[in-house]
């Protein structure tokens, strides 16, 4: 089974640089993948511009920065990767894990169409590729800057044996549900076969010039492209289809995928159900996983996904297990037992003081240490009604300790 | 056997009262004719319970703003007969008495019904709070900080009363709601009431639609 390991702690402790030190020393052993901004523009620039001859590393550059770009980079994973079946399968999966519906639609819109014309010097009658006008849907969409295959010359007899790729309603439109596909994805890999063929047969053409895909998802029946999927589902679908993209090509090597600080310009909500989804996108795949984080949303309880999940502290650059209460994951317990900070207002805070009245009281634990645990959350709160507030607790403590007060 | 309460005299008009009342039913104590004997009841157990509640201890004074009414531990709508009985009556807050205990009857053991001594403290699982000695069963420990007043309750010798309070009147939530008070989270006040409503009413009306049926 997978090992997902969580070094969580403040800045400034190794953490990053724990996940440097692991990479140079497996790089040449295992497939590594890492996911960060900040990792890939920094620190690991130059292993990122080497890229091409060490093929088993990957990067996600542009995961946590750059998001209106996002919906550009999942166009270009899922256009590498439903040409395979398997693929779709996890596309689907995908989805299904950020709660959207079961199925997806490619629309491939003709940059260009095909006219007869007669030229002017010899008088004969040829195909040309003439550009389609551009929209309001598709403004943009057609890149610019590519060079302009207007006037194109198209051989004798490709006109009419690839006429069906230019439809006339100037796109063509797929459409992929989880349980009937398979028609579809026939007719898909058809198209792409005859698109890569005509491709080829007019020369020196890159993908998306003749023609430009774009994919659509769809939530609770409302179908949207992927440009308009929120900041958190774009970074949910990218992660989990960088992920599926890493497993696929590094299958018989051993597999880490390292995650510096996810939850950069992540909502909460979405860090609360990191792992999880990290869990779902791995499956049964033999992968281990270190993330790097100082949110405790990140390792927050909230579901049985966590419990392969190891919680590190790190001091000095080794790391070392932490020990919680796996029962009572709240927000404020993992600020006091990892991080040592009481959040004023907290109401982790009062049951815990509510537990140590409790235990002395019933003798289950000895005045100093009743007394010893609350002096040091005194030391370390900031609030100063908190800090009254634990004065008065061991107020208590001593007039538990005293026996009978009269308490009217 | 039943201890002995400090005296409290009825004059021979009260006690034509109490016994035309009691055969009107228990909705005749909010007969207006009641209200100069309701006061010198309060007044004997203000004296009496010092100012405490008597299920939960917490006192009028200060932050908790309570007001202390008339409580009868036998709820007046089944027992009315004992709707005057002087052991029957206490001092609770609103929170005890109509938040927590209502109309209810479970803080009675099983036989209560065949017992001949209604007053018996065996027969009741909670502190009585004529006849047991809340002290005995749970230490009430207050400490105030400023204007916060924290509260905790220690149950005395593994007193089963005391622990059957402490759960029966969800004395944990006092700690708890006071302890979050004292660090600054809103918490609602317990003795907050909603003044237009009148729960007695509104549950004897209940009541009585349940025995028409």
């Amino acid at each position: 089974m997978n090992n997902i390991q969580v070094i969580l702690g403040e800045n400034g402790q190794g953490k990053t640089r724990y996940l440097v030190d692991y990479f140079d020393n497996n790089r040449d052993s295992r497939s590594i993948a890492v996911i960060s901004n900040a990792l890939s523009n920094t620190i690991f620039r130059p292993y990122l511009s080497q890229r091409g001859k060490h093929h088993n590393y990957n990067f996600i550059r542009s995961i946590n920065s750059y998001l209106t770009q996002r919906h550009h980079l999942i166009n270009r994973y899922l256009n590498n990767l439903v040409p395979s079946e398997d693929s779709i399968n996890d596309i689907f999966m995908i989805l299904n894990h950020i709660g959207f519906d079961d199925g997806f639609s490619i629309r491939v819109r003709c940059n260009y169409h095909i006219e007869q014309k007669t030229t002017t010097d010899t008088n004969q009658k040829v195909y040309v590729l003439v550009k389609n006008k551009e929209n309001k849907d598709n403004r943009g969409f057609q890149s610019q800057g590519r060079k302009d295959l207007s006037n194109t010359i198209i051989k004798d007899g490709f006109a009419e044996k690839y006429k069906s790729l230019f439809t006339d309603m100037g796109e063509d439109n797929f459409i992929f549900l989880r349980e009937n596909y398979q028609i579809t994805y026939q007719a898909y890999l058809k198209r792409l076969d005859l698109e890569n063929e005509l491709r080829m047969s007019i020369g020196d053409l890159k993908y998306e010039v003749l023609f430009s895909s774009e994919f659509f998802f769809s939530k609770n029946s409302y179908i949207f492209p992927v440009s308009n999927a929120s900041s958190g589902e774009l970074y949910m679908i990218t992660l989990g289809l960088f992920i599926k993209n890493f497993l696929n090509e590094n299958k018989n090597s051993p597999k880490t995928i390292l995650i510096d600080e996810p939850e950069n310009s992540l909502h909460p909500k979405w860090q609360k159900e990191y792992i999880p989804f990290l869990k779902g996108f791995i499956s049964y795949h033999d992968v281990d996983v270190i993330i790097a984080t100082h949110s405790p949303f990140i390792v927050m309880k909230n579901s049985d996904y966590q419990e392969q999940t190891s919680i590190y502290s790190i001091s000095n650059g080794s790391l070392e297990k932490m020990d919680y209460h796996q029962a009572d994951n709240s927000i404020e317990q993992i600020y006091y037992e990892l991080f040592g900070v009481l959040t004023p207002k907290n109401r982790y805070l009062s049951d815990y003081c509510n537990s140590i009245l409790k235990n002395f009281a019933s003798g289950k634990i000895s005045l100093s240490k009743a007394n010893n645990a609350l002096s040091s959350m005194y030391d370390i709160s900031f609030d100063k009604k908190q800090k009254g507030f634990i004065k008065s607790i061991i107020e208590i403590l001593n007039k538990i300790n005293g026996g009978e007060i009269e308490s009217i | 056997m039943v201890a002995k309460l400090n005296p409290f005299k009825l004059s021979s008009e009260d006690e034509l009262l109490i016994e035309e009342c009691i055969n009107a039913g228990h909705k005749s104590w909010e007969d207006t004719r009641l209200d100069s004997l309701k006061s010198r009841i309060k007044e004997h157990f203000k004296t009496k319970q010092k100012n405490v509640c008597c299920y939960c201890s917490r006192n009028i004074y200060g932050e908790f703003n309570m007001v202390l009414d008339i409580e009868h531990i036998l709820p007046k709508h089944k027992y009315t007969k004992y709707m005057f009985s002087i052991e029957n009556l206490a001092l609770s807050c609103k929170r005890c008495n109509l938040n927590i205990k209502g109309q209810k009857t479970d803080f009675l053991i099983d036989s209560f019904s065949s017992s001949k001594e209604p007053f018996e403290k065996e027969n009741y699982l909670f502190i009585h709070p004529n006849f047991d000695v809340f002290k005995d069963h749970l230490q009430y420990i207050h400490n105030q900080e400023d204007d916060e007043v924290m509260v905790f309750y220690r149950v005395k010798n593994e007193s089963k009363k005391g622990f059957f309070s402490y759960n029966y009147f969800k004395l944990e939530m006092l700690e708890i709601n006071s302890f979050n008070r004292a660090q600054g989270i809103g918490i609602p006040n317990e003795q907050i009431e909603t003044p237009c409503i009148d729960i007695d009413k509104i549950i004897d009306k209940a009541i009585e639609e349940h025995d028409q049926k």
